[in-house]
């Protein structure tokens, strides 16, 4: 196993040398001041290698959108947690984008899935020897975190749990064309940069506050030095390092003193490791939350596993062990995946999603309070979704779609809604967007978006 | 121009310089950290690479060209080979950072890697405070050469000097010099004591652009284009060409001293290098990605034909080729004969029962030895299960084909749009995988690209998707077994067309062509330059291929020859 020396004990003293949060006055309590206007959350949790339609769509009982059972369903978790009323469950949404893109399914299905654009041209090559590059123009989340993240320091957080792939599939989320945000897939990294500034005594924010603007005032003064010094061609590139210097030293200076308590994340199993991948999630998936109570974050997009093979020979990748399959899911998915022997595995790693993964994590979100007191799930949309429809095509239609929260009044929970009429994701990432306040008119390529999806959100 | 010096072993000594941190075993990539490679076993005892021989410059020498000389981050690799060099940091914290993306084939393309992601950044950032601590904390004295009791101002200068050199590789400015000193005051004053000042300074040094890129000026008129390096670019290019990481401290002293001024000073220290167990490193990473080594990490067999394969299995092949790439190249003779012929390779318990082998077989799967193989049935990588096995899939002759056609002769194969993944014959399989993959061959819309892939491709077929030999092929879904038949050709290339049948030939074949030549050539040069070569590499490239063939195709001449071109010695300026 690969060991990486970061005691918790290393990663507490170098936030600053306090581990012990000691209380303050209300007084000093800006986070909770500035949520005067309550701030509202996003999380995006993706799968990966498609599911199986026909075990997941709920079965409807009546004419109301609330009529519906998941009885029996790869969804039937959530009705046994009693959260039925908390989702929202989307039937026939399609990500048309697919089509009209270069590229192999995998990366195609990750790289179109919050961007809506057909992938750039470029020369990643996919599992069928496709080739394209990453996607093109900005993702949902980061129109969002611009939407409604306008707080100094504050960023969108892009966490991921074995989804390491180098291409397109590696990650959902993009400042712009060929600008990945790949996600951090190291509860330790993402703990030390949502945790390691977290000051809570004032003396001790101030020591932190001087040395890290030291240490970056000497780092940007060697930017510019290079900078100067660089031709034309790279500097460009070259200088988003220096950017990201200015910020993050903007960043430090506006620090607060916080009441935040650090998690503590106790040993932490490989998260290189596909079989540590549930233990992985947890961690990620406590450390999201909790930031998002702090109001550390409010954009969170989440990608467990990837899709497609890794190597160039043959299909492999992301697989559930733990479930007792000692084959990869790729494999499985392209294993004529519709016949009932390998639909019943493939509908177990489906239900297993929705019981490991979505579950708790709403749950979680119920559970927890934010800045407002309530429960965040009250100010959040969680939306979960998968790359692909059916994999062993590589098909976009028939997306499965489920939403949690109430978005601070926007979404109605606890419906099935069945669209005869499939609309485009770029449809439902505009009412998303729409929604949150972003005064969008059109999302992704404009060819596949007619105009925002109508009767989701109020 | 060098002279062809007398076979000079010289230097091997210097293998043990004060080297913070020392050296750690051989060939250990980060990717198999459970698998310690051997130290020698059996074999000559350690070689060096002899000389480049003196040859007249090729005509594309005329006038003296290079290629770009872009900024150039620390691949990962490079970043903890520095500062398990620098710091003494064993962690490996590159670890868990970002990978950079793939480009001609390599991991450490100068254009792709140039960008710093805000994650990456971020992972930057941590590091270098979590380094930063433990150093000042666990080894303070390892980094300060001086004893602050004794004059803690004079001390701080000389700690920021010597340590900044080398973390910069290059001497400071005074204004740096300067920076640094307010850095060290901050940190004192903020944390109470002398380390944690330095404790900040190496902290600020860590995410500071001129740690993580290797950044080239030149010194000097520029004459068509290009300028020289300074003595300080010249040791990092040749410090992290042969050994992947920050000069040593004899490369170091080599640079302040003028040392490195003429090319004949260059090869010295490039043997001297070469020596070092992080060469050993270097090379076997350089096979790894020409030959696609890490593809069989992620092999899976979901055929209960091959239910005997486990995962521990690729470590095992991985290994295999791992120690035979590095052991040809330090130990034996660095030809490309051997490397694409050899009848012996190195096995333990598992792997000898995929070749058959009984004769001198360990024990057990911990240990690996070299043992012979069927001359009859194998031939190199060629026949490695390895390359075997991560080039099989459902179509074992399109990835073996491809393989050979893409890594040994430099041929692109280009990718196949969605319309044409969608043809039948791609989709529906019905009997032997070469029967199958004749059928795509034959069909008009793929056969421009496939019978140059799949017809090289069918000369692998008696070996399965494992790389054990066979005599029939079960791959049909009858079950039923047909004779193999393992004949193909050769189409497309520049000079090896024609009909062939087995291993054993085409590798004759392959060692008989000049495309394969020129290939192997250039692929060495863009792992060494880390980018795509262009047309002003040319007496470059021309240069290595020269030498390539005139030492009867040995490898080991390429990293030692480079350093003697003008896109080693010089930089173009943009």
């Amino acid at each position: 196993m690969r060991s990486i020396a970061l005691s918790r004990r290393t990663m507490l003293r170098g936030a600053g040398g306090f581990a012990v949060a000691l209380p303050f006055l209300e007084i000093m309590q800006p986070r909770k001041a500035r949520a005067a206007v309550v701030p509202k959350y996003f999380v995006y949790l993706f799968n990966t290698n498609g599911y199986v339609h026909s075990t997941w769509l709920p079965k409807k009982t009546g004419p109301r959108e609330s009529d519906f059972s998941l009885a029996g369903t790869t969804l039937q978790p959530i009705a046994d947690a009693g959260l039925q009323g908390d989702v929202v469950i989307l039937n026939g949404v399609e990500n048309k984008a697919l089509r009209a893109s270069p590229g192999a399914g995998h990366p195609k299905g990750t790289g179109i899935a919050l961007t809506c654009r057909p992938l750039s041209e470029g020369n990643f090559v996919g599992g069928g020897g496709q080739a394209a590059g990453y996607a093109s123009g900005i993702s949902m989340d980061q129109i969002l975190r611009r939407t409604i993240d306008t707080g100094p320091g504050r960023n969108s957080l892009e966490i991921g749990v074995v989804a390491r792939r180098r291409d397109a599939a590696g990650q959902v989320a993009y400042t712009d064309t060929g600008t990945p945000l790949p996600p951090q897939g190291d509860p330790r990294l993402v703990f030390m940069r949502l945790f390691a500034n977290q000051v809570s005594d004032p003396a001790s924010l101030a020591r932190y506050k001087a040395t890290k603007t030291s240490v970056l005032d000497f780092a940007q003064a060697d930017c510019a030095r290079v900078k100067s010094m660089l031709g034309a061609a790279d500097r460009e590139k070259f200088d988003k390092y220096c950017q990201q210097l200015i910020e993050t030293e903007t960043a430090v200076k506006s620090l607060l003193p916080t009441q935040c308590t650090k998690p503590d994340l106790g040993t932490v199993a490989d998260p290189n490791r596909i079989e540590n991948a549930p233990a992985t999630y947890n961690l990620q998936v406590q450390l999201m939350v909790l930031a998002m109570k702090c109001d550390l974050v409010r954009v969170s997009t989440l990608m467990f596993g990837f899709g497609g093979g890794a190597g160039s020979g043959s299909g492999a990748g992301m697989a559930y062990p733990w479930l007792g399959f000692s084959q990869g899911h790729h494999g499985m998915s392209h294993s004529s995946p519709l016949l009932p022997a390998s639909a019943t595995p493939l509908s177990a790693i489906n239900k297993w999603w929705t019981q490991a993964l979505f579950v708790p994590l709403v749950q979680r979100l119920k559970t927890e309070t934010g800045v407002d007191g309530k429960p965040l799930l009250d100010n959040t949309l969680v939306m979960w979704t998968n790359e692909l429809g059916n994999a062993d095509l590589h098909r976009a239609d028939h997306l499965p779609y489920v939403l949690a929260g109430k978005l601070g009044g926007r979404l109605a929970t606890g419906r099935f809604i069945d669209l005869l009429s499939p609309p485009s994701t770029n449809s439902l990432m505009l009412s998303v967007a729409n929604a949150y306040g972003a005064a969008l008119t059109t999302f992704g390529d404009p060819r596949f978006c007619p105009g925002p999806l109508a009767g989701v959100f109020s | 121009m060098y002279l062809r010096t007398a076979t000079t072993i010289l230097t091997l000594a210097a293998a043990c310089t004060g080297e913070i941190g020392g050296a750690t075993e051989t060939g250990n990539t980060p990717d198999s950290p459970n698998m310690p490679m051997p130290m020698p076993m059996g074999g000559t005892g350690g070689s060096l690479p002899p000389d480049p021989i003196l040859r007249p410059p090729p005509a594309s020498c005329a006038s003296r060209q290079a290629g770009p000389s872009p900024a150039r981050r620390l691949t990962n690799r490079e970043y903890n080979n520095t500062v398990k060099d620098l710091l003494g940091d064993m962690s490996q914290p590159a670890h868990v950072f970002e990978d950079g993306g793939l480009a001609v084939g390599f991991d450490n393309n100068a254009y792709l890697m140039l960008e710093i992601t805000p994650n990456l950044g971020g992972s930057y950032r941590d590091a270098a405070e979590r380094l930063a601590l433990d150093v000042a904390t666990n080894r303070l004295s390892t980094i300060v050469p001086c004893n602050p009791a004794s004059g803690e101002t004079a001390c701080v200068r000389m700690f920021i000097q010597t340590f900044g050199k080398r973390a910069f590789r290059r001497s400071l400015a005074p204004a740096e010099i300067d920076g640094l000193v307010n850095v060290f005051t901050v940190g004192k004053t903020q944390g109470g004591s002398f380390t944690d000042g330095i404790k900040l300074v190496v902290e600020a040094i860590l995410i500071s652009p001129s740690f993580l890129y290797r950044l080239e000026f030149g010194t000097g008129p520029a004459e068509g284009g290009l300028v020289k390096l300074t003595s300080y670019e010249v040791a990092t290019r040749l410090s992290y060409l042969t050994t992947g990481s920050t000069p040593d401290p004899t490369l170091l002293a080599a640079a302040d001293g003028g040392q490195l001024g003429t090319s004949a000073q260059v090869l010295e220290q490039a043997k001297r290098l070469m020596a070092l167990p992080a060469a050993q490193k270097l090379v076997v990473d350089f096979h790894n990605q020409w030959l696609k080594v890490e593809d069989v990490d992620s092999v899976e067999k979901a055929d209960p034909d091959y239910a005997f394969f486990k995962a521990n299995h690729r470590t095992f092949m991985r290994r295999e080729t791992e120690t035979f790439t590095q052991k040809t190249f330090f130990e034996g003779d660095g030809k490309l004969e051997t490397l694409l012929t050899s009848a012996s390779s190195y096995v333990n318990k598992t792997l000898a029962g995929y070749y058959g082998v009984t004769v001198g077989v360990p024990a057990t799967d911990a240990t690996f030895a070299r043992v012979a193989l069927d001359g009859d049935q194998r031939s190199g990588i060629l026949t490695q299960a390895t390359f075997l096995t991560a080039q099989s899939g459902d179509h074992p002759s399109t990835f073996r084909g491809k393989f050979v056609r893409e890594q040994l002769l430099c041929s692109q194969m280009p990718s196949p749009n969605a319309d044409l993944l969608a043809m039948t014959p791609l989709q529906k399989r019905t009997q032997t995988s070469r029967q199958w993959d004749q059928t795509i061959a034959e069909t008009q819309a793929c056969a421009g690209c496939h019978q140059v892939m799949n017809y090289t491709g069918f000369l692998f077929e008696h070996y399965d998707g494992v790389g054990r030999w066979r005599d029939m092929d079960t791959s049909s879904p009858d079950n039923v077994a047909r004779p193999v038949d393992a004949s193909g050709k050769i189409v497309g290339s520049e000079d090896i067309d024609g009909p062939l049948h087995g291993v054993k030939p085409l590798a004759q074949k392959l060692l008989a062509s000049k495309q394969v030549e020129s290939c192997v050539s250039k692929q060495w040069l863009r792992y060494m330059i880390g980018r795509e070569e262009t047309d002003k590499d040319a007496c470059t490239l021309d240069r290595l291929t020269d030498q390539f063939r005139a030492s009867g195709r040995d490898t080991r001449l390429f990293l030692l020859e480079y350093t003697q071109t003008p896109t080693f010695l010089y930089r173009s300026v943009p």
